[in-house]
């Protein structure tokens, strides 16, 4: 019971850890709070419905179809709205408003389009394979999700840690001006890190459609909360701090389900929040307290 | 008057300055003169308390400054302007100097949301002695312009009126005339030098040599963050150690 | 349509105006200082439970209980203020939004606060002079700050903070003085609300109109006090304007933040623009 419970937590928080990654790299890199990633994550789980529905396709082919689609979501975003302001050298809340202003947008479409009530995958398509490790059984449903969301993460914690792209990355972290003058393609990049972090948004909606099998418009938000627990547990702006934020508040989550009740899911996490607000609101990892990017 | 022994401040594993001893007697124009990067600007940090020294020991009027936040070091008595202009540019001129006086002009919350004869009064002064200041720097006609609309030169003359406004005892210039013209140096020169009848200390980091010789009594000389001489102007100009690290190099230069 | 009629139908609409307004000169008061935060809908949450549960548990009179609304999210505001306000820019927004996302978990959490349910049968003792005259308070006393010693620690720690440290400015003190007189603010807001309302539940606290209050800002524009009441009064009467979209209401609301955004970045009062505008004008008539 107890072994089965920790495989639940680590399959839960690996995918809000997934959705936090793509949040804190975008603050991060961009200086942004793009209030449109739980929007990004939403469409990531419908494009995925649709091509399974619609079109019949295969999952490994519509889940990376998905992908691809919600990293272009992104990645217009970050064409058509933060480039300008990025231009104009806007306040802060600019691009705040403006995403929130997206992720409205996107939510309202889909309700519009598809109907506010809930979708599922078809039955019949999920199969009831497990595996059996030990005591513990696993639907082999979830061990790929757990697997996809960990080997995503760490393939991009090894980018962003041991190639020059990750080293271009954290240098436009520090400051995009002084990248620039180092010849970095700081536009270009900007581009690809507004992609590839919709792509994993969009991917842990997927993982969440698939594991709780119903999509709907308003998916994105209470994630888009989880995803800024997780990074303000873990540290603003710090790639390490929003995996381990985002994994521990899946497994707090499970274990506040399951020893206490579920009316103190959220209040646990968030407990665990206001204290570290209260004691080091620039989080776990957090370095600088100050920096104002 | 402010006193600096044996401080050291280290970034990372740099050594910005390493061991400087100064001592700014009353009443002194005092120059401090260097080559780009031997961290002139950083003595000004420190002494304005935006950092802490690694190691040593800093002293004004007899007490320490270390561990005092910025704005204490500012009511203590001391003010500065910025190598790279930090004006409040979307404030008018008046009100950057008013702004100054933040720590003076001291009357509770309550006095200016009932609007008492107190709060109109000490505002009303405020705006006199701005005023006054803004002529004594040459800028009394365009106080009510936005400061982000002055001239390079002009913005340096505010900032001085507004390093003024806090009333302070020592006055650190950070390259007070760079960026202006002959007319507008001369008469940052004539300023300084009515300050120093005003027995006001004042502590300048300047390049331009003729404007440093002419005004200082004392004059040190910063080179990779130690001190390599200090005295005269005539002292300083004869010095071979100084001539090799810097006028040399400035003459050749320009 | 006689005026009780109009009044039965639209009074909610014309005191939420008022209401909004006020929240949106909270978040301004804080912008003005420099200061992100998105801590103003959660302060509004407890200024409204707090006077709701006051009047509603303990008897409370009214003017007593928008008291204690507004005095208690100012003490929440003092204590989390020391450590959040050290930070600075997004960091801040983002804390500030967690503390808001804490502040909801937790009425939902709560005995007092009714949990997920919320309150109900709170008194309607909320009259339309009680919004107008906390609005035009509140406008009194953000104007004569404005043009005081406050006000322009205010704008110099704005404009940059390490030069306001330096002309003697306590940086520190101001914000929290910001921050909190802001919380105030928004707990008198909330208390108003509450009881004109006659419910209230978590959700009507939360992120989504964190966001609304900081758009009421934006779109009205910042540079003023006029700017805030206006943006309070367009995103309050919106939904109402785009009734006939149907479902689509939603998508119209996100396009006109992204709009405001990308196209009036000072808002729709932009006291230099008309400035500007009028000029030009002027020079016409006279040429």
């Amino acid at each position: 019971m107890l072994a089965q419970q920790i495989v639940n937590a680590i399959s839960l928080g690996s995918v809000y850890a997934l959705f936090a990654l793509g949040f804190t790299l975008v603050f991060g890199i961009l200086g942004v709070i793009n209030l449109s990633h739980g929007g990004i994550f939403m469409l990531g789980a419908y494009a995925a419905l649709l091509l399974i529905t619609w079109f019949d396709l295969p999952l490994w082919i519509a889940l990376p179809a998905a992908m691809v689609f919600s990293g272009l979501v992104g990645l217009l975003i970050d064409v058509l709205i933060l480039k300008r302001l990025r231009r104009r050298n806007a306040p802060h809340l600019m691009p705040m408003i403006a995403t929130i202003g997206a992720a409205i947008l996107m939510t309202s479409l889909t309700q519009g389009l598809f109907g506010s009530e809930a979708r599922r995958f078809p039955v019949e398509w999920f199969n009831d394979e497990t595996l059996k490790l030990g005591a513990v059984t696993i639907p082999l449903l979830q061990a790929g999700i757990t697997t996809l969301s960990l080997v995503l993460m760490v393939l991009m914690m090894w980018v962003l840690k041991r190639t020059r792209l990750g080293q271009a990355l954290r240098a436009m972290a520090e400051s995009p001006r002084a990248a620039a003058l180092l010849g970095i393609p700081v536009e270009r990049l900007f581009h690809l890190t507004s992609f590839i972090a919709a792509a994993l948004g969009g991917t842990a909606g997927i993982l969440i459609g698939l594991s709780f099998n119903a999509i709907s418009p308003f998916m994105g938000q209470p994630m888009l909360h989880k995803g800024i627990a997780a990074i303000i547990l873990g540290g603003l702006g710090d790639v390490r701090g929003a995996v381990l934020g985002g994994l521990f508040l899946g497994i707090t989550e499970v274990f506040a389900v399951t020893f206490l009740s579920s009316e103190y899911r959220d209040a646990l996490s968030f407990g665990l929040l206001f204290l570290m607000l209260l004691w080091r609101p620039q989080g776990l990892f957090g370095a600088s307290a100050t920096r104002s990017a | 008057m402010l006193t600096l022994d044996r401080i050291s401040r280290r970034f990372g594993g740099v050594t910005a300055l390493d061991q400087v001893s100064l001592k700014v007697p009353t009443g002194q124009v005092f120059g401090l003169i260097g080559p780009n990067g031997a961290g002139k600007t950083t003595v000004f940090n420190l002494i304005t308390g935006l950092f802490p020294p690694s190691s040593g020991q800093m002293s004004f009027q007899g007490q320490s400054l270390i561990g005092l936040p910025p704005h204490r070091i500012a009511t203590r008595g001391i003010a500065r302007t910025f190598q790279n202009i930090r004006l409040f540019s979307e404030m008018s001129l008046i009100d950057n100097v008013i702004v100054g006086m933040h720590a003076h002009l001291d009357y509770p919350v309550w006095d200016a949301v009932l609007r008492t004869p107190r709060f109109r009064r000490l505002e009303r002064n405020a705006r006199v002695d701005a005023h006054q200041l803004l002529q004594r720097v040459g800028l009394g006609n365009l106080s009510q312009e936005l400061a982000g609309n002055l001239s390079y030169g002009n913005q340096r003359k505010l900032e001085i009126a507004r390093a003024l406004a806090t009333q302070p005892r020592l006055l650190l210039l950070d390259e007070p005339v760079a960026g202006m013209n002959a007319t507008e140096k001369n008469a940052v020169m004539t300023l300084i030098e009515s300050l120093r009848q005003d027995h006001l200390t004042v502590f300048m980091i300047e390049h331009d040599m003729r404007f440093v010789m002419g005004l200082c009594d004392t004059v040190a000389v910063l080179d990779f963050g130690r001190i390599i001489a200090e005295g005269s102007p005539s002292v300083i100009q004869s010095n071979p150690a100084v001539i090799e690290a810097y006028l040399g190099q400035e003459d050749t230069a320009s | 349509m006689d005026w009780s009629s109009w009044w039965a139908t639209y009074s909610t609409l014309v005191l939420s105006i008022g209401v909004y307004g006020l929240m949106a000169l909270s978040i301004y008061l804080t912008l003005s200082c420099g200061l992100l935060s998105l801590a103003n809908a959660a302060f509004m949450g407890i200024g409204a439970y707090v006077s709701a549960v006051s009047t509603l548990q303990y008897s409370l009179s009214f003017p007593a209980a928008l008291l204690l609304g507004a005095f208690a999210p100012a003490g929440v505001a003092l204590i989390i203020g020391v450590p959040v306000l050290r930070l600075s820019g997004v960091y801040l927004a983002m804390a500030t939004l967690g503390f808001g996302e804490v502040i909801r978990v937790v009425a939902l959490n709560l005995e007092v606060t009714g949990g997920p349910l919320g309150l109900n049968g709170i008194p309607l003792l909320t009259e339309w002079w009680h919004v107008l005259l906390a609005v035009v308070l509140v406008l009194l006393l953000l104007q004569s700050l404005r043009h005081s010693r406050i006000g322009r620690a205010f704008e110099a720690i704005r404009e940059d903070e390490t030069a306001a440290r330096l002309m003697g400015i306590a940086t520190h003190r101001i914000k929290l003085l910001a921050f909190v007189l802001g919380a105030a603010i928004a707990g008198l807001a909330g208390g108003l609300n509450a009881h004109y309302t006659f419910t209230l539940s978590p959700g009507n606290f939360g992120f989504e109109n964190a966001v609304d209050i900081l758009t009421m800002a934006v779109l009205g524009g910042i540079q003023g006090l006029v700017g805030p009441l206006l943006g309070g009064a367009i995103i309050t009467l919106l939904p109402e304007l785009l009734r006939g979209l149907q479902e689509f209401r939603m998508a119209a609301n996100g396009v006109i933040l992204i709009a405001v955004v990308l196209f009036l970045p000072h808002g729709i009062w932009d006291p230099r623009r008309l400035r500007r505008w009028l000029k030009k004008r002027s020079k016409h008539a006279d040429a």
